[in-house]
């Protein structure tokens, strides 16, 4: 129960921190916390709690998005169980470089998901997705990574000791 | 060795229940959507305070400078009024003796924004009225800069607008000096994107871009921006032009959402 209530709070914090990132210094300072969340609770707790996390997160973003209801939770879901597959072959423990390899590998998976639906809901340019898309927000994620999984790993233990 | 299998079945059933949500496209799930966002309004309007708080000491040269200019334009349209003043009573006199009657007058409602959807893909934001105000899917939303977006869902007291600089707005558009017809897209770049103009159409760069008679939605005469670039027709059979919105999205707080036109 405790983990279900850190992961409600955590997907919670997460997508607040996105809406104040966006909000205050736009598109190109918007690390994509959410999925950093889900990677992080199934490398921490295992694909159930990625799932539920998936699920959450999701919620938030098809909430307040003007786009087809589910988008976003069926991103996420793909998300976390290629996270369980990916993991298997490039996370190693307390190493950097296969961490953030991970979660580049899920980013990539989880644009190239969301750009999938979105050409059979509208005209967008390949090109365009590259450039203000995908770039923005690999690099952004990318740079914040290890502080965030440092934050998340901290709200576990508090919670948990 | 079951359970491990009734594990897989309901990881499978939640990818393909998420799969499901997606495809059924239902407008039912409209009234869920708004009541995530109402379960999470107050944090995130605790958040807006201070963001507006922030953005306004970061502008704030900007904004002194556009009201110094503002000021002078303020008083240029002043001195002009004067004479206009007699050319509209003229205008009137002249209209009623044609019996003709012209539809300017919209019914309006003023919004505050409560925040922009954190996304890469959308271009949307929040508004603190809804149905209750008489607003309705579709209704064209503005401010004094020019054209902002149209509303796309709406619950009781919250709607949601798409920004023009969204891939999913479109908007029948006229090139104002040429007098040249199009439509107006948004795109993920942040600017917008006129198709559909005619090969041999004359277009300069810094022309302005307005709505045409022929949108449905919108009132005819509203700026949308002004062409910053023309896009290669040797391309294409008709001419594309890039268009900067005439709107600043990031410093929005109020907007006005036009409801109806009144005969």
């Amino acid at each position: 129960m405790r983990k279900i209530f850190l992961i409600f709070f955590c997907v919670f914090m997460a997508f607040l921190g996105e809406f104040f990132l966006f909000n205050l210094a736009g598109r190109w300072f918007m690390p994509n916390l959410l999925l950093l969340t889900i990677i992080y609770f199934n490398l921490a707790f295992g694909i159930r709690f990625s799932i539920l996390a998936a699920v959450l997160a999701g919620l938030l973003k098809d909430g307040f998005s003007a786009d087809v209801f589910g988008l976003n939770i069926f991103a996420f879901v793909v998300a976390a169980y290629m996270t369980t597959f990916l993991k298997r072959y490039l996370h190693y423990v307390a190493s950097r470089r296969s961490r953030l390899l991970l979660v580049f590998f899920v980013i990539t998976v989880n644009i190239l998901t969301l750009s999938g639906l979105h050409v059979m809901l509208e005209k967008i340019d390949p090109g365009e997705i590259f450039r203000f898309v995908f770039i923005p927000e690999t690099v952004v994620t990318l740079l914040v990574t290890s502080f965030v999984f440092l934050q998340l790993r901290k709200c576990a233990s508090r919670l948990f000791v | 060795m079951f359970r491990a299998n009734r594990k897989n079945l309901i990881y499978l059933l939640v990818l393909l229940a998420a799969f499901f949500l997606f495809f059924t496209r239902a407008k039912s799930f409209v009234p869920f959507k708004f009541a995530v966002i109402r379960s999470a309004s107050l944090p995130i309007r605790i958040i807006s305070f201070p963001i507006q708080e922030i953005k306004k000491i970061l502008y704030y040269h900007r904004t002194f400078n556009e009201y110094r200019r503002l000021k002078e334009e303020a008083d240029v349209l002043r001195s002009r009024l004067v004479g206009l003043e007699e050319v509209i009573r003229e205008n009137t006199r002249l209209e009623n003796l044609l019996k003709f009657k012209r539809d300017l007058v919209y019914s309006s409602v003023v919004a505050n924004v409560i925040g922009r959807e954190p996304s890469h893909w959308n271009s949307t934001m929040i508004i603190d009225r809804g149905e209750e105000d008489g607003i309705q899917p579709g209704c064209p939303v503005v401010n004094a800069a020019g054209v902002v977006g149209k509303i796309s869902e709406v619950s009781r007291g919250v709607s949601k607008v798409i920004l023009m600089t969204d891939p999913q707005f479109s908007v029948a558009a006229l090139v104002q000096g040429p007098r040249e017809s199009g439509l107006v897209f948004g795109s993920l770049s942040g600017i917008c994107r006129m198709r559909y103009i005619r090969e041999d159409a004359r277009i300069e760069i810094g022309e302005k871009v307005i709505t045409s008679k022929l949108s449905s939605s919108f009132p005819e005469g509203l700026l949308i921006g002004e062409v910053i670039a023309l896009d290669d027709p040797s391309r294409r059979s008709n001419i594309e032009c890039v268009i900067r919105p005439s709107v600043e999205f990031s410093q929005i707080e109020e907007v006005l959402v036009i409801l109806k036109q009144k005969p």
